[in-house]
């Protein structure tokens, strides 16, 4: 009698109406709404009910796609390729990528090594140059202005020995009366 | 061309699903259309009743189709191939209408003239049988739409995509026992906004 009380409530009957049923429970249900007019009634209600559903929902009122929708959405997923490859063609593709990385970043350095080089000897070249240019103009020019003394003091000075002892004469004088004055004028400095 | 194109695709409609998958995950070319071909109507329709907008349900069903590309190479096939989609679109659906909590409320709330917006497909039936059963249609697509997310959800699986139980089950990832008692539930609660609506004859 319980068996049958639990038998006939409505979530049985649904389930029945659905094939879930156990075929045990699903019997016993069959034979107590032959005696259950209530019950009986109840399953005529459901099953109507979900008849109703069925053709309701059924695919034929599925909402109807665009006509190429499979052919677009088929090329958009095929050119997404995240998550179709197996772990084995990611590994190897991460392994090309390093490679491939380090293939650029040597070639990359050895390009800007090969051009700093080249920068540090052209600026080296035009420091030398300049260094070179100064040199030159200061020799030449001591050069110059030694030919026009030469040639300045011939003209003035008698090319005689006696001359040049004089004037030998006067310029060790002239740089003992320099040092001397120089010595003067440090020492009153020092008196004041 | 045209001639070694055909026979490709004939041998495509006829092929398994599990043999499309193969296909697909090796790359080669169709197979992937044409698992998209069969399950476009099913899968846009389960989306379209769960997040109530046709647009929404297009474009959510290209990404759910597009993640199932993506996860071709995790599919087991001694798993059932139309569970699996449904898996990831159920997910896909929760996920959205989680994202849109405001759309829900408006879905729920939605009127009945949002149905007639859908383009259908319905032939072999005569103007005022077509309008009649319109009308049945519409009357109970609105009353599963005022279901909670929760229930709605399993009505649509059972009765729109015909999956049993157990199916429901790997879909969804609940107990047997929530499936079977949210789905009465669910059923109760539909009858009775009928009852409340004047419907008979449900």
């Amino acid at each position: 009698m319980s068996t049958n009380h639990n038998i006939c409530e409505t979530e049985n009957i649904t389930a029945y109406i659905d094939g879930e049923l156990e075929p045990a429970r699903g019997a016993a249900l069959e034979e107590h709404i032959k005696q259950c007019a209530r019950c009986a009634s109840e399953l005529r209600a459901q099953r109507l009910f979900m008849c109703e559903l069925d053709s309701a929902l059924a695919s034929p009122f599925d909402p109807a796609v665009p006509p190429n929708f499979a052919q677009v959405v088929a090329v958009h997923a095929e050119s997404d390729m995240r998550g179709v490859r197996d772990r084995s063609e990611h590994t190897r593709a991460l392994r090309f990528c390093i490679i491939l990385g380090l293939a650029a970043f040597a070639l990359l350095g050895v390009a800007s090594s090969k051009a700093v080089i080249l920068n540090v000897r052209s600026v080296a070249g035009k420091v030398f140059g300049v260094l070179g240019l100064f040199a030159r103009t200061t020799f030449d020019a001591a050069a110059g202005f030694t030919v026009i003394s030469r040639v300045v003091s011939r003209g003035l000075i008698p090319d005689s020995r006696l001359a040049g002892l004089a004037g030998l004469f006067l310029v060790i004088l002239a740089i003992a009366v320099l040092s001397l004055l120089i010595s003067r004028y440090h020492r009153t400095r020092v008196i004041e | 061309m045209s001639t070694s194109a055909a026979p490709g695709i004939l041998s495509f409609s006829s092929a398994a699903d599990r043999d499309l998958v193969a296909s697909a995950a090796q790359g080669l070319e169709g197979g992937f259309e044409e698992l998209v071909r069969r399950y476009q109507r099913p899968i846009s329709g389960y989306v379209y009743r769960m997040v109530g907008d046709y647009e929404a349900a297009l474009d959510l069903t290209q990404e759910i189709f597009i993640k199932i590309y993506g996860s071709l190479s995790r599919y087991r096939p001694e798993f059932k191939f139309s569970t699996w989609i449904y898996k990831i679109a159920h997910n896909a659906a929760i996920d959205h209408l989680r994202r849109n909590t405001g759309r829900e409320r408006s879905l729920i709330s939605g009127t009945e003239s949002d149905n007639y917006d859908l383009p259908l497909e319905s032939e072999g039936l005569s103007p005022e049988q077509q309008s009649e059963r319109e009308e049945r249609r519409v009357e109970i697509e609105t009353v599963v739409r005022s279901l909670p997310t929760a229930y709605r959800e399993l009505v649509v699986l059972r009765h729109s995509q015909d999956l049993t139980y157990e199916e429901i089950v790997d879909v969804t990832g609940l107990p047997l026992g929530t499936v079977k008692n949210r789905l009465f539930r669910a059923r109760e609660m539909m009858r009775q906004q009928f009852l409340n609506k004047g419907i008979t004859g449900v």
